[in-house]
């Protein structure tokens, strides 16, 4: 990874390439589609670079675009529109689009792997929105509580209870898994 | 299986594509080097919510006060409103008062004054009777004919505002003396006394500029005081009238009529006769002399004596009432007193001459009392609103004289 200036403004190419994966991973674990979760992307970096603001560290620059990811997924799932839209079609989208880029070879131990992928995937994208987003950040991007605590803006002791009940709502759905 | 590896594989995979990812650096791009635009959004949230207080604020100042005053109006005009004492109908005749219509503050005070007791009953009781008694003459108050309707009555219901405003006019201002209603001979009546339609002044009507109304009404019994009376004014203007009619009496009146009256029949006159006043003892006095035995035609039950011609007569108790003590006529008016007080007043509502209707001259009946003056007899009806006068040999009618009280 290039060193990149805490300054907003002064590396646009490098912030882009660096983060916005993960925020389009927390958009589509939160919103389930695709199309939505281009848009929060590009939301929150229109905001970050908006904002100009000079950063104190590398992790307060992340935390600052997972906090504004989950407030701009907040927003839109709030909004009329998204609410009287069909709430599981850009998941079925994401899947079909899974299939089609993993179709090319389509050998037995491919499949297993496809199944076993899109199991756990389907289990963690029918847990609640904010199971969802503990989930992610903790297994995913590896953060500790106390860092998804001040991301998010909850007590540690919430998403200590969050995760303990994402486990529990996994569970059932995956029984071949150690959590 | 672990499921951290898991995720990391499944959730790894979710990426962008290159296209995707151009476009979305492309869409950033263009959003943050596009010039900030004005805040429409932001100037419509402040711009409605203050729009929204100003018309709250206009409203509630607008409405407060047509709200309040339309309780007060229905707080009168309803049934059901009992205010329990005179305190709080003043209270709203200040508050109306201020909105213009002029009503007199004391309000207890004046409707006590004009007989209606405001303690025992509810002040929007009292002013309804005020407007059914001024259209019905039963309240004895003064009405000024410019109140009422053009003929003097009142042919509509009263509404509120008209009542109001009526009593604005009756009450010019707070503590001001009503308005004396003249009687056809110019005298002035308390505010006791209601006058339904506006005086027509009668042909040879006689000016007598004095005031007999001095004693306050009773405001409990209507019947008992109406009309207070100045013993001296009435000696004034019984002078002028004799200047005016009779001149001089000595010259007039005959001898036979200077011999004493004859003692009424089975009548004590200790017990029946009541005292004149001690004003009036001389002109009694010296009209008793006037009048002869064959011309006084005092004999039967309820005429007691007369005096002068025409003017002073015995009245009966039983026929007017309870301490009446003399009917006495002047000009186009006419008076049953007790003493100085007048009791019921008549006024005359026929010319001179004229002829009245059958229906409205009732010659028989326990109530027909014969009065004996000179040429003349009385006709009393009997319900005593109504005195007739006939002329004694042909029978003609000469006057009638309406009660006004």
């Amino acid at each position: 990874m290039d060193v990149m200036t805490l300054k907003a403004g002064d590396s646009f190419e490098q912030v882009m390439g660096f983060y916005m994966p993960m925020v389009y991973r927390i958009a589509l674990a939160r919103l389930g589609s695709r199309e939505d979760a281009e848009d929060i992307t590009q939301e929150v970096f229109a905001r970050y670079f908006k904002a100009d603001i000079t950063y104190e560290s590398e992790e307060h620059r992340k935390a600052w675009l997972i906090r504004c990811a989950v407030n701009c997924t907040k927003s839109l799932a709030g909004s009329a529109w998204f609410r009287h839209r069909a709430g599981d079609a850009g998941l079925e989208n994401m899947r079909e689009d899974e299939d089609e880029n993993s179709a090319l070879s389509p050998t037995e131990d491919y499949t297993e792997r496809l199944l076993r992928k899109n199991a756990v995937l389907d289990a963690v994208m029918r847990l609640p929105v904010k199971y969802r987003t503990v989930i992610h950040l903790f297994y995913f991007e590896d953060m500790t509580i106390s860092e998804i605590s001040r991301a998010i803006g909850v007590r540690e002791n919430t998403v200590k209870s969050q995760l303990s009940r994402a486990r529990e709502m996994l569970k059932p759905m995956l029984k071949e898994v150690d959590f | 299986m672990n499921f951290k590896e898991e995720y990391k594989k499944a959730a790894g995979s979710l990426t962008p594509d290159k296209e995707c990812v151009d476009r979305m650096k492309a869409a950033v791009l263009e959003n943050i080097s596009r010039p900030k635009s004005f805040p429409f959004k932001r100037v419509a949230l402040v711009g409605g919510a203050v729009a929204a207080c100003a018309v709250i604020t206009v409203a509630a100042i607008t409405v407060v006060p047509l709200l309040s005053r339309e309780r007060v109006l229905n707080t009168y005009m309803g049934n059901d409103a009992a205010l329990s004492s005179s305190e709080s109908c003043a209270g709203y005749a200040e508050d109306i008062g201020e909105e213009g219509i002029s009503v007199q503050s004391n309000g207890s005070s004046a409707l006590s004054d004009f007989g209606v007791n405001s303690d025992d009953a509810a002040p929007s009781d009292n002013l309804t009777e005020i407007a059914a008694a001024s259209e019905s003459d039963m309240l004895t108050t003064t009405v000024n004919p410019a109140v009422g309707s053009s003929d003097g009555g009142y042919d509509e219901e009263p509404r509120v505002s008209d009542t109001l405003e009526d009593l604005g006019e009756v009450f010019p201002e707070s503590g001001a003396e009503p308005e004396t209603t003249l009687l056809p001979n110019g005298a002035s009546i308390s505010p006791s006394v209601i006058a339904p339609e506006p005086f027509e002044e009668a042909p040879g009507m006689l000016p007598v500029e004095t005031s007999i109304c001095d004693t306050a009404p009773s405001p409990t019994n209507e019947s008992e005081t109406i009309i207070g009376a100045d013993s001296n004014s009435l000696e004034a203007a019984l002078t002028d009238i004799f200047e005016v009619e009779t001149g001089d009496l000595s010259e007039t009146i005959p001898e036979a009529a200077l011999e004493p009256l004859p003692e009424p029949e089975g009548i004590e006159p200790e017990t029946e006769m009541p005292p004149y006043p001690e004003v009036m003892e001389e002109e009694t006095e010296a009209a008793s002399e006037t009048m002869s035995a064959e011309t006084n035609p005092c004999t039967g039950a309820g005429v007691e004596a007369h005096s002068l011609d025409g003017i002073v007569l015995a009245a009966k108790e039983e026929l007017f009432g309870e301490g009446v003590t003399a009917l006495r006529i002047v000009g186009n008016s006419a008076m049953i007193l007790n003493g100085d007080n007048v009791l019921i007043a008549y006024e005359a509502t026929f010319v001179p001459g004229s002829i009245p209707s059958e229906s409205d001259i009732p010659r028989t009946g326990a109530a027909i009392e014969k009065y004996g003056a000179e040429g003349e007899y009385l006709v009393c009806s009997n319900d005593i609103n109504l005195i007739y006068v006939f002329d004694r040999q042909s029978g003609s009618f000469i006057n009638a004289y309406k009660k006004i009280s």
